[in-house]
């Protein structure tokens, strides 16, 4: 058996374990106790904190505390586990409350970011490789003007020799606008190639218009308009790769201080063992 | 449609670069009047390379003054020397102190400056202490006129008191065996007063050698009673055999050397053309359908084990110092199983390889009754190869590894690492996580790019692989550049470092950067006679000083990095397999 197919059917089986292990002891605790909550409130308080600390380790890299993919795989297999234990929490149901409601969906949109951004990592990183060489993110930016600028000198060329309108106009309609930027963010995620496409079909109908050079000066000009497409690729998948972390860890700083002001309330207005 | 005039260079020949500046016809003529060269017959020399040509082209004369380090323990180098004048100290083991020889001995850090350096690293790049890079030592730098770098050690006397030492005079040699078989220097050595040396680079040296038979004697002698039985043992094939049997075998083995040896230098160039080209260009060691009539090992540099593949060659694995090639038809000969095997593989040097040949009848008297009953009993395909077959010699594991990975480590040479840094681009998310760990261990400068070539999903990223062959540290003039004692990690002392860039343009493959180093306040810092700026040479240290060992490996949360030793092939195809 493969390493990692071996480590997810050990994660797995231990996930599944500790989920029933929180429902035996929930059950006991409620027909012990009967007080309803408080056990899984707890493990949950628990789990969530110990999820916080993956980001302190990301932060103390030198510090022989355990390899980072190790403390993934536990953050990854504890969030799940923490997801289960909300449900068992909240005892399957809507909340119906104002503030119990807000904090729900800030958990769930914690778990919710999590997993899609595991599941944006696998499907990004393999679409990346397959596309070939790459750049560095940020480092993307630069290129992407250092290819505005040559298109920009292949457009200056045209307009000094052969003073073509119909490249210029194109150039202006489409083309500025194009290399101005990133752009095609959304159809790079879901893998559309139209603003591409599109692009190339009508430079395609300009050549009929244009004198020799200027049909060389086009074909220049497709050739950077894909550089970019390919630019505009890596950084749409790119930046997604990070960029869900800008939902995923402020919201999880939102969810420990609801977590905190829960957990006062809660002892709070508890009155006591029932 | 006309032809396009044809292109044409002048061919580059063997001493369009002379060791040194031109030596005067006076000169040749004292050296040739010299013990060992007065004594060597003249006429054994081809007319393309006389004895005279290879003094004038391959040796130069180096003066030294007192107390200047000549060689120092450890150190890498190509080249033999002969003292012309003075004496020099050789210092016997355990030799001197690393601090004496410019290098430092990297202490570890505690937890707690392991956690401060979170916060307390600079937030401009390439801060020095100022008062560290101003730090005299025991021992004192200067450039001669002739642009030579010179460290020399400052209390001599003390030295040869304090430490064992032996005294070398006119006409003695050394440095011969490191230079010949590319080991590390084994001793320090330094000019006790003015001294007058001959250098002679490998090419001469080996070209003496195999003209003039007593020097070849005199050099074998002592590398077989040096060496040779140490590295015959590194093998499995002779560690079990008794003292007896090692001296017939150190006695009767031959000693070979293919290739290159300044492959570094060639290394850009040799990568370019098509697979069949640079093939072409990797000298036979032996051939695929050739009787076998020795047992080869690798005793420095690589080897390409391939074999025919309808019209090309497939390479099936790689052999580094100490593997073998042919045992598997050796024993299916000697075994009398059916008819007997021709090589079934070609062998050919990759750079250079130096190759310790033990002849057929001595392996069958000697190692092959004797092999232990496991390794003894290896599976044996006399049969013709088959276009898919494998290497008969290769390790096994070599085969779990795709044919184009193995044929893309070799043709970019990556087999010299022994901790790559592998990415699998299929599970790295491109966070950066290794490259923001690797700048919190080095005052926020990483020292490595995550960049590289690829094969597939794997890219061997630009850090320095810590070589088997470190042609970073030859040449070195002040030993800056140095192996840690110990583990081994090839590491720059930042102190003693003076910025001539030998290491950096060694590197065949970029992992080592020349930097401007500034002070704490962000300015940069410039040298009080030269005006220009100070520059360090910086590269990966493998986290030498941090508890945990690499952080790029350990902060990778998805298991996409890994330091991999791409000698052992099968950690290489377990990690690949995962």
């Amino acid at each position: 058996m493969k390493g990692f197919v071996r480590r997810r059917l050990v994660n797995v089986t231990f996930a599944i374990l500790a989920a029933l292990l929180v429902v035996v002891s929930s059950t006991v605790y409620v027909t012990a106790i009967n007080q309803n909550g408080f056990l899984t409130g707890w493990i949950l308080f628990g789990l969530v904190l110990a999820l916080s600390g993956y980001r302190i380790r990301k932060k103390v890299s030198t510090l022989p505390i355990g390899r980072a993919s190790s403390w993934l795989q536990a953050h990854v297999y504890g969030g799940l586990i923490a997801l289960f234990a909300f449900f068992v929490h909240v005892g399957w149901r809507v909340p119906d409350g104002v503030f119990e409601g807000v904090f729900a969906s800030v958990f769930l949109l914690v778990a919710f970011s999590g997993v899609v951004g595991i599941v944006i990592n696998r499907i990004f990183a393999r679409r990346l490789t397959r596309r070939g060489e790459e750049v560095i993110f940020e480092r993307i930016p630069g290129f992407m003007v250092r290819l505005r600028e040559q298109a920009e000198e292949i457009l200056l060329a045209s307009a000094g020799e052969t003073g073509s309108a119909v490249l210029r106009e194109f150039y202006f309609s489409r083309l500025s606008s194009f290399f101005a930027g990133p752009r095609n963010w959304l159809g790079h995620l879901v893998s559309s190639n139209r603003t591409l496409y599109k692009l190339q079909n009508e430079m395609d109908s300009l050549e009929r218009y244009l004198n020799a050079d200027d049909r060389e000066r086009l074909t220049e000009l497709r050739y950077l308009v894909e550089r970019k497409d390919e630019l505009d690729f890596a950084y749409a998948l790119q930046g997604a790769m990070k960029f869900w972390l800008f939902i995923h860890v402020p919201l999880t700083v939102a969810l420990l201080i609801g977590m905190l002001v829960h957990t006062v309330l809660v002892h709070a207005f508890s009155g006591g063992l029932s | 449609m006309a032809e396009a005039p044809q292109r044409s260079i002048r061919r580059p020949n063997r001493w369009d670069q002379p060791f040194g500046p031109d030596l005067t016809d006076a000169d040749i003529e004292r050296i040739l009047a010299m013990a060992p060269f007065d004594g060597m017959d003249q006429s054994r020399f081809a007319p393309s390379a006389t004895l005279r040509d290879i003094i004038r082209n391959d040796a130069r004369l180096l003066s030294f003054e007192s107390g200047d380090l000549i060689v120092r323990a450890g150190d890498h180098g190509t080249s033999t020397f002969f003292v012309m004048a003075g004496t020099v100290r050789v210092v016997l083991p355990p030799g001197l102190p690393n601090t004496l020889l410019g290098r430092a001995q990297p202490q570890q850090k505690t937890v707690w400056q392991s956690l401060a350096q979170v916060w307390s690293r600079p937030k401009l790049p390439e801060v020095r202490d100022i008062a560290k890079l101003d730090l005299k030592t025991a021992t004192d730098t200067r450039v001669t006129q002739q642009g030579e770098t010179r460290t020399r050690i400052t209390d001599i006397d003390d030295i040869c008191e304090r430490y064992k030492t032996v005294t070398l005079g006119e006409t003695e040699m050394f440095g011969e065996i490191a230079a010949l078989t590319r080991a590390p220097r084994t001793s320090t050595i330094f000019a006790q007063g003015r001294v007058e040396l001959l250098e002679i680079r490998r090419p001469g040296i080996r070209d003496i050698r195999n003209r003039v038979a007593s020097f070849k004697e005199h050099i074998d002698g002592l590398y077989r009673q040096r060496s040779l039985e140490a590295h015959l043992r590194e093998s499995w094939v002779f560690k079990h055999l008794d003292n007896e049997a090692m001296s017939r075998i150190v006695a009767l083995t031959l000693f070979e050397t293919y290739g290159n040896f300044d492959w570094q230098a060639s290394f850009m160039r040799a990568a370019e053309g098509t697979p069949a080209e640079r093939l072409e260009k990797e000298p036979v060691i032996a051939r695929e359908g050739d009787y076998p009539d020795g047992l080869l090992m690798v005793r420095a540099g690589f080897a390409r084990v391939s074999h025919e593949y309808d019209h090309g060659h497939k390479t099936t694995s790689y052999l580094g110092a100490g593997a073998v090639f042919g045992l598997e038809e050796l024993l299916h000969n000697w075994r009398g199983e059916g008819e007997p095997v021709q090589l079934k593989n070609s062998l050919r040097a990759v750079g250079y390889s130096d190759i310790l040949r033990v002849p057929t009848h001595v392996i069958e008297q000697y190692v092959l009754p004797t092999l232990p009953e496991h390794r003894a009993a290896g599976s044996i395909k006399p049969a013709v190869p088959q276009a898919d077959s494998q290497a008969s010699t290769a390790d096994p594991a070599t085969s779990d590894l795709a044919p184009e990975v193995v044929e893309f480590l070799v043709d970019n040479r990556y087999i010299n690492g022994s901790q790559t840094m592998l990415i699998n681009l299929d599970r790295c998310v491109r966070c950066d996580a290794c490259s923001e760990a690797c700048a919190v261990g080095h005052n926020n400068n990483p020292r490595f790019n995550r960049h590289g070539r690829r094969i597939q999903s794997l890219m061997v990223a630009n850090a320095c692989m810590h070589c088997l062959d470190p042609v970073c540290m030859l040449g070195c003039p002040t030993g800056a550049i140095h192996r840690v004692e110990g583990s081994g990690e090839v590491v720059v002392n930042d102190d003693t470092c003076i910025g001539c860039a030998t290491c950096a343009n060694n590197c065949p493959y970029d992992n080592i950067r020349m930097v401007e180093v500034r002070d704490a306040e962000g300015r940069f810092i410039f040298d009080e006679i030269t005006g220009q700026p100070v520059v360090k040479s910086t590269k990966c240290d493998l986290c030498v000083d941090q508890i945990g060992g690499p952080a790029c490996q350990r902060a990778c949360p998805h298991d996409a990095l890994a330091r991999v030793d791409l000698s052992d092939t099968a950690a290489l195809a377990k990690w690949m397999g995962r």
